[in-house]
């Protein structure tokens, strides 16, 4: 096909805008007016809440904990929930329930954000790269992406972290290559979408660089796409770190760790007075994740609602 | 009146109300509307996006989705009220008693069923007739609306086939039931020009042999002429005028409808002979309408106290059954037809661009097995071949052309986004055909500028009106200063006449017109020597289209530019061009002062794209001529002449197998064709009043 | 058509290779020398250095991945079967034959003898979830997308978007918790073991219900979004306008459209059912692939990691080849271009 463009007249809806008014707003108002538009979906608003919940925990560990996620009490093993000082009782340690839980959402909401962050700068450097250069550029990012993307996610988790070790770090190298493709990919797809786009070719037009037109003529109109796909990442993550908990490559123990209080916990389930131990953590792994699901999906609704 | 005198009454609109119901609350998308149509009449409705046209037919379908209904008032089809059907009637009706053509009929087919399948399936569906019978009915439908080849069109699956047969295939499935009533929703909107011209034919064939009712709904008053008896014109959701095709072009009352005339560039004239004048301001939108006339804030014979009180009836007019009009001061109104341009040429005749054999090839990978056996893999796309044309200081050149013509990639190689195979592109003294636009100097990229087409495309919808002028400002180096950089944007909105609080706005606070305007801001801000505007107009409505039309003659004059001005419109192109250059795949036919192109001696392929031309006025005729076939592929152009296989007036064997020679008319007029020009010149014109005895 | 396939084909061949290599070197850059690997932690320094010599670890990391290639394919000796070492690594099947991956420290015998039984084990598991997540993520996908907005489309939407926020791990330990631990309906553990007192049936039950809550709202949310996308589509309104009865508006308009897009996720599935049932099968002890994987990577046992690594990924890339061919093969706007 050539690149000639449709040059037949695609009619505009009406010589109207389509917002009448919606006065610009800076800096804080306008996040406080962006965090207003939540309200039109309650979805969004139950996952603003859950995650608001355990952000202000995980921020808040020593305020709201009375003992140390470590501290053994040596009176108390195996306390039942809802029962004396211990709000959620106790592990087979003595050790704090809630406290552990409190200290493990730190180190989920550490880990987490810091990884996604690493593979969105690494995956929108690759999409962009890929999607507005195209050729071979774009053909090399794309085949090592297909590559990456062909490994089993777990098995690149669990090669990578018995092949290099359980630590923080690792966790977010492991979780950074694995979801960089995959970010890359849909901004390439956006970024192809956009540079065909009439602004684009303006600013080619009038000379502007490569890096100046995707920083700042592409970027910040793919950003709609990356906040919900961000969100739905952010609750992945969490079960991905979850599972390496599970699979005994988290955290390294003592270290509060959602997924290693599930596995500690795991065999216990089938006994009645230590299924709390399990179900607990389990409680706040899935109601994290859900947080964040939910805001992704009320945040999609608002954005496409217009 | 009685019921018996309506029997010949097909459909019955009655002060119908239709709204949407959003988060907003009710929209009153159209508040009132009345419509009769007779057996076999043909209406054209009217009226510029927005204003309600498509949402009235889709209530005669009884088809407004979730979140839409039909309020007040009732729709009678065949003396049956639609609101009183039961879901199974509906059915019934719907695609044998009352069809639909619609305006994309890419999307209206599907994807992933053949032809065949989507057309039979009316025929089972309504008439349970076998998968034969409806076999062979449906390809003599096909037959009827000139397809070529249906038999083996009924297998392809509708991306196989072109645009212009996949019209005739919706068309066909409308008329397969012999409906009684047939709505046409823009029906050539997205077709070329001279595919248009075949379609709109093959409708009013149609409906003279089936004499089915036409319900025809268009933007394009020159459409409406070819195919209507009478036309209602609407504006924001209610009938403004209603008559016969003669009452409502030359007895025209409404003020709308004048503004309408007004702003239409006809091929009649052009600058120098007359001005568009633009309707100010835009429609309001449905939940904003001012009380009384909802065309008051536009009308420059507006009264207050008397247009914006209550609501104001549509009547009669001088006793006439067909003709009415919704305007209170209809009897005060002395319309005054627009005045001369004054236009005065102030070209010093200096060349700032001079095209010198000049082409584009792009290499295309043929993937087939057979190809890459054959070790032919690469085809070459020959998108501009040959093309010699050269453009004087402050002077429009049109570059004229139907899709794949290869205009575009024209814009795109002189701005230097791709580059030349070969040849030369001389720019004020340089050869810049080879340098891309990474390459160029600030001086040259500040001196090509370019404006677009589509006005939800052309600015960052992230950033400000005042960025993206000022972005160039600073870009240029014309200041630096931000103080300085924000007076120059304020500058330039005034040259484009716009509030300069409009700097702070973003792109989706404009309306198309406005954007549109912000993007000539943009192109203009560095003082070019030349823009180049790629279908600047054609995404607007005329009202607004005119406004901009108007905009950039003036700052070019202003500027002392050079406008390259692509489009596929001749009107406009008539109306704003000093030169016209008439491109058909990849070559230039034609080119020459813009007044010899549309008198003879003319090339072949002009003379059929000017007989496609639709023209506002019923007295003006138009002689009969009508390409046939698709354009080829640009992959594999004809040898010969480019145009030689649809050409009416082929010669034979020298046309396919001989590149034709360029011959000079004179004065610049150049003509690619191997008919003497001596029996080109012969001809009779194109258009010719239509003689009021006859 | 032709030409594509074999492009594919070729990127297949490419993806196994860079893979493997992959996994080869990440394998020789885990602590410890190959030897000591090979031969796990009980062996003395004696019998290392001997290995050491033989495998002639000295040698570049590339001459060694052609040696390992070599071994793989069947082309070379494996020189871990030679009896010279004494090392009593026997492989009934010889020492020079294709899929050769070796000896496993962890399970006490050739590689092949533990693999293909714990594949079969999860294909086993896998295959029954897929079973029951395709067709019921389509029924409510289809149903949910004809009518967004719908009581049974926002029902499905938050069901969904819960079942799949919740790990496998945690919905384990919730239907333990309900089902063993409250009802006492079914057993803690599928370890495929004891079927005089849990029959086969009833072993499976959990692991597979795990596994089909979180996979079945995604699917079924793929599919809801296509089919949501393709109901307001301008075809689905001329055929409407037509006068279609809705039903077959749906299945023959709607549906050959909608199941489009999801064809891809729902063949993508596969891969992850298989690899991805590790958290299931060590939440139940299920003796299946995932969870060999992870007891050999834990144990440090390399050669069963790179031989369920090149299992996995080969399974990965062959669905993805399958996906693409019937992609094309569903769709005519690519299938005749």
């Amino acid at each position: 096909m050539t690149d000639e463009a449709r040059e037949s007249a695609t009619r505009i809806d009406a010589d109207a805008p389509k917002s009448a008014e919606q006065p610009d707003r800076a800096g804080f108002a306008k996040l406080l007016y962006n965090l207003g538009l939540l309200r039109e979906s309650w979805a969004a608003l139950i996952g603003v809440a859950i995650v608001g919940f355990w952000v202000l925990v995980a921020i808040f560990a020593d305020a709201v904990t009375v003992f140390g996620p470590l501290e053994q009490d040596q009176f108390a093993f195996f306390k039942q929930p809802f029962q004396g000082e211990h709000w959620l009782g106790t592990d087979q340690l003595g050790r704090d329930l809630w406290s552990r839980l409190a200290y493990g959402a730190r180190n989920t909401l550490i880990v987490a954000p810091t990884a996604m962050v690493c593979a969105y700068f690494l995956g929108i450097s690759m999409g962009m790269l890929a999607g507005y250069y195209g050729g071979w550029i774009d053909q090399l990012i794309s085949r090592i992406s297909d590559i990456i993307l062909s490994f089993p996610l777990i098995i690149l988790f669990i090669i990578i972290i018995s092949v290099f070790g359980a630590s923080a770090l690792n966790i977010i190298v492991a979780v950074t290559l694995a979801a960089s493709p995959g970010i890359g990919r849909i901004v390439r797809g956006l970024t192809l979408d956009l540079r065909n786009l009439e602004y684009v070719s303006a600013a080619q037009i009038r000379g502007e660089r490569s890096l100046y037109i995707m920083a700042v003529e592409l970027l910040p109109n793919a950003r709609g796409p990356l906040i919900v796909d961000a969100c739905l990442r952010m609750g992945y993550t969490v079960i991905t770190i979850g599972i390496l908990g599970f699979l005994g490559l988290g955290l390294p123990p003592p270290e509060p760790d959602w997924g290693g209080m599930v596995a500690e916990a795991r065999v216990g389930v089938t006994v009645p007075n230590l299924a709390y131990l399990a179900i607990v953590p389990s409680i706040a792994v899935s109601s994290l994740v859900i947080g964040f699901n939910l805001l992704a999906d009320g945040l999609r609704e608002i954005s496409t609602r217009d | 009146m009685t019921d018996r005198a309506n029997d010949d009454i097909v459909l019955e609109i009655e002060n119908i109300g239709i709204s949407y119901f959003t988060r907003i609350g009710e929209i009153p998308a159209v508040p009132d509307f009345s419509l009769r149509l007779k057996r076999g009449e043909s209406y054209g409705l009217v009226g510029e996006s927005g204003c309600g046209k498509t949402t009235v037919a889709m209530a005669i379908m009884n088809y407004l989705g979730r979140n839409g209904g039909v309020v007040k008032g009732s729709i009678r089809f065949e003396g049956r009220d639609m609101a009183a059907m039961s879901g199974e009637e509906l059915r019934d009706i719907r695609g044998s008693k009352i069809a639909m053509v619609y305006q994309e009929p890419m999307s209206a087919l599907n994807p992933s069923l053949t032809v065949g399948t989507q057309l039979k399936e009316v025929l089972v569906v309504h008439e349970s007739v076998s998968d034969r019978e409806a076999r062979d009915r449906c390809v003599r439908m096909l037959r009827d609306v000139n397809m070529p080849d249906p038999d083996k069109v009924m297998g392809r699956y509708p991306h196989q086939i072109s645009g212009g047969q996949q019209q005739r295939v919706v068309i066909a499935m409308a008329m397969l039931s012999n409906p009684s009533l047939l709505l046409l929703d823009e029906p050539t909107t997205a077709l070329d020009v001279t595919v248009e011209a075949t379609v709109i034919d093959l409708i009013a064939r149609l409906r003279e042999k089936f004499d089915t009712t036409l319900l025809y709904i268009s933007h394009n008053l020159g459409l409406i002429v070819k195919v209507c008896d009478r036309v209602g014109v609407m504006y924001s959701g209610s009938m403004v005028e209603e008559g016969t095709i003669e009452e409502l072009f030359k007895k025209t009352r409404h003020p709308y409808t004048f503004g309408l005339f007004d702003c239409i560039p006809t091929l009649g004239a052009d600058k120098r002979g007359r001005t568009l004048e633009p309707i100010p301001g835009q429609v309001s939108l449905p939940h904003e309408r001012p009380p009384g006339c909802a065309f008051g804030p536009r009308c420059k014979y507006f009264k207050p106290g008397v247009c914006d009180r209550g609501e104001i009836p549509i009547e009669h007019l001088d006793g006439s059954a067909t003709h009415r009009a919704r305007c209170l001061r209809v009897d005060e109104i002395e319309h005054v037809a627009s005045s001369a341009g004054s236009e005065v040429d102030a070209s010093d005749g200096e060349v700032v661009l001079d095209i010198n054999r000049m082409s584009k090839f792009y290499e295309v990978s043929d993937i087939s097995l057979a190809a890459i056996l054959k070790g032919e893999s690469t085809l070459y796309v020959k998108a501009n071949e040959h093309l010699n044309f050269k453009a004087q200081r402050g002077r429009t050149v049109a570059i004229v052309g139907e899709s794949g013509c290869g205009k575009s990639t024209f814009a795109k190689v002189l701005t230097g986004l791709e580059t030349a195979t070969e040849g030369e592109i001389v720019f004020e003294g340089e050869n810049i055909g080879a340098i891309s636009v990474e390459k160029r100097d600030r001086k040259l990229i500040r001196a090509l500028q370019m404006v677009f087409q589509n006005p939800d495309g052309t600015l960052n919808p992230s950033h400000s009106v005042g960025h993206c002028i000022g972005r160039v400002v600073r870009k240029f180096g014309i200041e630096s200063d931000p103080k300085k950089v924000r007076e120059r944007v304020g500058e330039m909105l005034d040259i484009v006449r716009l509030p300069k609080e409009f700097a702070t706005r973003k792109p989706r606070q404009l309306s198309g017109g406005q954007k549109q305007r912000i993007a000539v801001a943009r192109a203009f801000a560095g003082n070019p020597s030349m823009v180049i505007a790629d279908e600047p107009v054609s995404a607007l409505d005329v009202s607004v289209q005119a406004a901009v039309i108007n905009l950039l003659n003036d700052v070019q004059k202003q500027y002392n530019t050079t406008l390259l001005f692509i489009s596929h419109d001749l009107s406009v192109v008539r109306f704003i061009s000093d030169e016209i250059v008439v491109m058909y795949l990849g070559q230039i036919m034609e080119s020459g002062a813009a007044d010899t192109i549309f008198e003879p001696p003319y090339h072949p392929y002009t003379e059929a794209l000017l007989s496609a031309v639709p023209i506002p006025d019923p007295d003006i005729e138009q002689k009969r001529i009508r390409l046939e076939g698709e354009m080829p592929s640009v992959l594999d152009p004809p040898k010969g002449c480019r145009f030689s296989t649809r050409c009416p007036r082929h010669l034979g064997e020298i046309c396919d197998e001989r590149e034709p020679p360029n011959q000079d008319a004179g004065g610049g007029h150049v003509i690619k064709c191997h008919i003497p020009l001596r029996e080109l010149a012969q001809v009779e014109p194109i258009f010719h009043q239509k003689d009021a005895a006859a | 058509m032709v030409v594509f396939i074999l492009k594919r084909l070729a990127m297949m061949a490419v993806t196994m290779f860079v893979a493997s290599f992959i996994v080869f070197a990440l394998m020789e850059f885990t602590p410890g020398n190959v030897a000591s690997k090979t031969l796990g932690p009980y062996a003395t320094k004696e019998q290392k250095d001997i290995l050491f010599e033989k495998l002639q670890l000295d040698d570049p990391l590339i001459t060694r991945y052609v040696r390992w290639v070599g071994v793989l394919t069947g082309v070379t000796k494996d020189p871990l079967q030679d009896p010279e070492l004494g090392l009593g690594f026997e492989d009934p099947r010889g020492d020079r034959y294709f899929g050769n991956f070796g000896w496993s420290l962890k399970y006490r015998g050739p590689v092949n003898d533990t693999l293909w039984r714990r594949l079969e084990n999860t294909l086993i598991l896998a295959g029954i979830a897929f079973a029951i997540i395709v067709p019921l993520s389509l029924v409510f996908g289809v149903l949910s997308g004809m009518r967004e907005g719908s009581m049974l489309d926002r029902g499905l939407s938050y069901t969904s978007i819960t079942l799949t926020s919740i790990p496998e791990f945690a919905s384990a330990v919730f239907l333990t918790a309900v089902f063993v631990l409250l009802l006492g309906w079914l057993p803690g553990t599928a370890n495929m073991q004891n079927f005089e007192e849990w029959s086969w049936a009833s072993q499976m039950v959990l692991p597979v219900a795990v596994l089909v809550l979180y996979d079945f709202g995604y699917v079924a949310r793929m599919v809801r979004g296509s089919m949501v996308e393709v109901m307001t589509r301008p075809y689905i309104r001329t055929a409407i306008l037509k006068g279609i009865p809705y039903r077959q508006v749906i299945l023959k308009h709607a549906l050959r459209n909608a199941l489009i897009a999801p064809f891809t996720v729902i063949l993508l599935q596969i891969p992850f059912l298989i690899t991805g049932v590790v958290v299931t099968e060590i939440a139940f002890g299920y003796p299946g692939f995932g969870k060999m994987l992870l007891e050999s990577a834990l144990f440090g046992d390399i050669t069963t990691v790179e031989a369920a690594t090149l299992i996995a990924v080969f399974i990965a890339v062959s669905t993805q080849l399958i996906g693409d061919v019937g992609y094309m093969y569903i769709n005519p706007r690519i299938r005749f271009t």
